[in-house]
């Protein structure tokens, strides 16, 4: 009770604060006056009255000041009023305080941005409960991982039950109608036990699961958030609306929260009992593995080791009853689903986790010198107050107050930064890190900024407040300005930090070049097609109608047609798959001579028209290319350089046969051998990217085995997005019940190089965040160079004085003080290299065709440095060689 | 004139609830009337007779009212809280055990001189 008393009192008092001093000097005023009237009746005249009441009293403000602090609210109106002075004081110094903010807001902001990315990509867990349980399931060989088929899974689930709960997903596009046409979506066919063995409530409606799939209830569809945002509007009435398809539709049940992308292409999850009748061959091919994905909960109590055991014995016991003998896919692998939605993110975002860091390191020692610089300009406002009688503790507090004051400033600018940057990246970037989207700046992102900004005015604050609070205050009165007392130690300190800072900056520079260099290296890959000026769409043709091959066949033909008789449009091709666009199909070559090892016998399947290789690009190296007649006639085939290389090296393939298996998912000939002679020899496509190796390839006309899709691909004379409207029309004029539309990329007629910037967009973001990095901790490490130049040429004004006035030249004198900016830099350059050759080892993973030691990126980091620090010292120099000899002389010392 | 006596630290709330248990009075009426009570010896020093006064009053011991003195002026009163008045006996008891061996110590060494 007492202790509530006490506070409330307390309170009140800093309440009424005006008030009770008011009451208090009242009631001294009437103490006062009755000492002075007591003194008058015993016989005093009023004046000697008054001065014995006066010094018997002793000062009133004194008196006035100890019944003040008796309240217990001193501290609390001492802060209030350190904060205003503090205010004040910064007000009058907007440079110097816009500067400090600016840095620490830089690094603050950048920090809390990457800590945003941390928190909502790796550090939130995944959408899963139990997520740890969870793995994605893959047949294993020596040769790798590969999907299971759904007999294989069928087997695997009976025979593992207690262990591991299976559940299997079959991708397929389904062909929607709305409003603005037909539009693409890529299906996920479930089993039954797929929501439990994922374990994740819908955020809407509700999910399937075994029992509720009877008849018409196997047509129910549960939703993505993103479907749902993007068709639904996010609205609750889409439960009970029906998603219309050629063959019937779907009713909506349910909807999953955001996140929740299991397998990661998936955009609808239907019953795998919906699977259309042209889509049902994957129920009893046991070859068929492509588009699907097998998940597993592991039982509880039971270890990764024992179900990989159980599942493998379970594929041992499955390739003996049904393949080959000494097939060597035996065995079972299981990864991680944190690991398959991660993958190598962790990676990427240490490295940029680690520029940020440096980066924050640079603004704090940046404002540190800048405080120190400060805080010698004030040594005569510090050391007057003291004078007064504020104790060293309340300097110190003052400073720290006003460190604090600037850091919330900083802290307050960061976030802003952060929001920004991290809808920057969101909105630019959207594939850049997997769960990016879900990346937002919340409650704990904001404890982790606030302790940044804690953190960052104990660090860059304590140093001159201690430093000012120890000075001596003869010298401090003195000599005032410029030339305090421990000038020579203070050099020394901010030359020191001023290396630092040169040396942190160097890490960065480095480390952004050698980014830089990569993402050139990369863009300078040789990628054997020529992606400028090219278009290209995947046409789903919708089930039933396209179903027979022949019919396909012929769709493909006309839309090549159409798309190639739009103005504008100089050429058009078929292909099955086309480079770095998503989607290929490896097949088993034999070519009667001496084979390859066996991880070198595969090759892509790819068959195209006629007009691919003019269309692409792609040069042909020997014999020729597939002509129309190729389209009719049976067995002409071409190869590209790796295959040529590997199957027959040295020798002439042209002429030669090979076999391939028919690769065509739901074809009648699907797994049959295709015999055909080589005609033609190509150069070798990056495939799969620019920093990918060429992939073998063999090409076979689009009518020898019908793809159930295909890429039209066209070549203009202009720009390509100039031409989609235009081609996107004609295509839609063949069939408007074609799906080009759809969330999905592969959907939409894009330009070619928007797929190419897609595989730079990791490398190109990574580089130019660590560039900005480095261009804002270089202009920070200028600035401690123009500072302390500018604080040591303030310094030697009187021996720069002497000098001229002994007839030393201006330029001399300016180059004395560019010397020592020089050396500096020097300094911190050598050491920013040590730093650098060990820092950027855990660079080397991120890096292309370029070295972590790559000389010229090195050079160019000192070149770069040295002029930073011969411009920062630029106008130091020239105001010491412009110093008028007697002024400088007849200031005082 | 006899030098005045300072004050053993902690005495003089003691000696405010003790003046003030008698009735409500203002600042320099305190100051006053322990100056008579102790023939002179103590002349409260104002510096320390506020400070006293607000430290007691943040602890609930005293309340302030305005009132007019007799010769009509406005003045601050205070006035003992009844749980001022209950520390009284509790302080004059440590008081006197305080002083009670300070004598003892003084008496001891008195007859060893």
């Amino acid at each position: 009770v007492r202790v509530w008393w006490e506070a409330r009192e307390r309170l009140r008092s800093l309440v009424r604060r005006g008030e009770e001093d008011r009451e208090l000097a009242e009631e001294l005023q009437f103490h006062l006056e009755r000492d002075v009237e007591a003194r008058m009746r015993a016989g005093a005249s009023e004046a000697e009255a008054r001065r014995a009441a006066r010094a018997a009293f002793g000062p009133v403000t004194r008196a006035e000041e100890s019944a003040r602090d008796a309240r217990g609210v001193r501290p609390l109106e001492d802060l209030g009023r350190d904060l205003r002075y503090g205010l004040r004081s910064l007000s009058r110094a907007p440079v110097f305080s816009a500067v400090v903010i600016l840095a620490l807001g830089l690094g603050i902001g950048a920090a809390t941005a990457m800590y945003s990315l941390l928190d909502g990509i790796l550090l939130r867990p995944l959408p899963y409960p139990e997520s740890e349980r969870l793995y994605t399931v893959f047949e294993a060989s020596e040769l790798g991982i590969r999907q299971l088929s759904y007999p294989d899974f069928v087997d695997w689930r009976a025979g593992a039950t207690d262990v591991v709960a299976l559940t299997y997903a079959r991708g397929d596009d389904i062909t929607v109608r709305g409003d603005e046409g037909a539009q693409r979506l890529i299906g996920a066919y479930v089993t039954d036990e797929f929501f439990q063995v994922m374990g994740t409530p819908p955020l809407v409606g509700r999910t399937f699961g075994p029992g509720d799939l009877v008849g018409a209830n196997a047509r129910v569809a549960v939703l993505s958030h993103g479907l749902w945002l993007d068709r639904f509007g996010g609205a609750e009435d889409a439960i009970g609306q029906v998603l219309t398809t050629l063959d019937g539709g779907f009713t909506v049940v349910g909807v999953m929260p955001r996140g929740f992308a299991a397998p990661q292409w998936a955009e609808v999850w239907v019953p795998l009992e919906a699977l259309p009748p042209g889509g049902r061959y994957v129920l009893e091919h046991r070859d068929l593995r492509a588009d699907s994905q097998v998940l597993g909960r592991l039982a509880a109590g039971v270890s990764e080791a024992q179900a990989t055991g159980a599942l493998s014995a379970m594929a041992t016991r499955v390739a003996a009853a049904h393949r080959a003998a000494g097939d060597e896919w035996d065995a079972a692998s299981l990864q991680s689903v944190r690991e398959s939605v991660l993958g190598d993110t962790r990676s990427r975002l240490f490295l940029l986790a680690g520029a940020v860091a440096l980066l924050l390191l640079v603004a704090c020692v940046n404002v540190t010198n800048l405080y120190l610089a400060r805080a010698t300009a004030r040594s005569r406002e510090l050391g007057v107050r003291t004078a007064l009688g504020a104790s060293r503790g309340r300097l110190a507090r003052q400073l720290l107050i006003e460190s604090g004051l600037l850091s919330v400033g900083g802290g307050v600018l960061g976030m802003v930064l952060a929001v920004m940057g991290v809808r920057l990246v969101q909105a630019r970037a959207p594939d850049l890190l997997p769960r990016l989207a879900e990346v937002s700046v919340n409650g704990r992102v904001l404890v982790v900024a606030l302790v940044l900004v804690l953190g960052t005015t104990l660090l860059v604050g304590l140093v001159p407040a201690f430093r000012s609070a120890g000075r001596n205050l003869a010298t401090a009165l003195r000599a005032g300005g410029a030339a305090s007392g421990s000038a020579p130690a203070t050099v020394r300190l901010r030359s020191g930090l001023v290396v630092t800072q040169v040396g942190l900056a160097l890490v960065l520079v480095v480390s952004s070049g050698l980014l830089l260099r990569s993402l050139q290296q990369a863009r300078e890959v040789e990628l054997g097609f020529d992606p400028e000026g090219i278009a290209l769409v995947r046409v789903f043709p919708p089930s039933p109608a396209y179903d027979d091959e022949r019919a396909a066949a012929e769709l493909y033909r006309r839309l090549r047609e159409a798309a190639a008789a739009v103005p504008g449009v100089t050429d058009a091709a078929l292909v099955n798959h086309m480079p770095m666009a998503g989607g290929w199909m490896p097949t088993r070559v034999e070519a009667g001579s001496e084979p390859p090892p066996p991880d070198q016998r595969l090759a892509l399947f790819r068959t195209v028209s006629p007009e691919y290789f003019r269309v692409a690009g792609t040069e042909l190296l020997r014999g020729r290319l597939l002509t129309e007649a190729d389209l009719v006639g049976a067995g002409a085939a071409v190869v590209n350089r790796t295959v040529a290389e590997r199957f027959w090296p040295g020798d002439d393939p042209i002429g030669r046969t090979l076999t391939v298996f028919a690769s065509a998912q739901g074809r009648a000939d699907y797994g049959e051998p295709i015999t055909a002679e080589v005609v033609g020899v190509v150069a070798d496509e990056r495939f799969f990217g620019p920093e990918s190796d060429p992939a073998a390839a063999v090409f076979l006309p689009y009518t020898r085995t019908v793809w159930p899709n295909i890429f039209v691909v066209v070549r203009t004379a202009g720009k390509p997005e100039t031409l989609i409207p235009s081609v996107r029309r004609a295509l839609l004029a063949v069939d408007p019940d074609l799906p080009i539309a759809g969330p999905g990329r592969q959907a939409q007629l894009r330009p070619m190089y928007a797929y190419l910037d897609e595989s730079f967009s990791a490398r190109r973001v990574s580089a130019l965040l660590v560039t900005g990095f480095g261009a804002a901790a270089i202009m920070l490490a200028a600035l401690g160079i123009f500072g302390i130049m500018a604080y040591v040429v303030n310094l030697r004004r009187q021996e720069m004085g002497i000098r001229l006035a002994l007839g030393a030249a201006g330029h001399h004198v300016g180059w004395l003080v560019t010397r020592q900016a020089l050396r500096l830099t020097a300094i911190g350059i050598v050491a920013g290299l040590a730093a650098s050759s060990l820092a950027t080892r855990y660079l080397r993973t991120q890096l292309f065709e370029v070295t972590a030691t790559d000389p010229a990126t090195y050079a160019a980091a000192i070149a770069l440095f040295t002029a930073v620090a011969v411009l920062a010292a630029v106008t130091p120099a020239i105001r010491a060689a412009r110093t008028d000899p007697v002024e400088a002389l007849r200031v005082e010392r | 004139m006899e030098r005045p006596v300072e004050l053993v630290p902690g005495t003089l709330e003691l000696l405010v609830i003790k003046t003030l248990s008698l009735e409500p009075m203002h600042g320099w009426g305190i100051a006053q009337r322990l100056g008579q009570m102790s023939g002179g010896a103590f002349e409260v020093n104002q510096g320390s007779l506020y400070p006293a006064l607000q430290r007691m009053k943040r602890r609930g011991g005293v309340k302030t009212e305005w009132r007019v003195t007799s010769n009509n002026r406005r003045a601050r009163y205070y006035v003992l809280t009844s749980s001022g008045a209950r520390q009284l006996p509790a302080l004059r008891a440590e008081w006197e055990r305080a002083s009670g061996a300070v004598n003892q110590v003084l008496g001891w060494q008195g007859a060893t001189a």
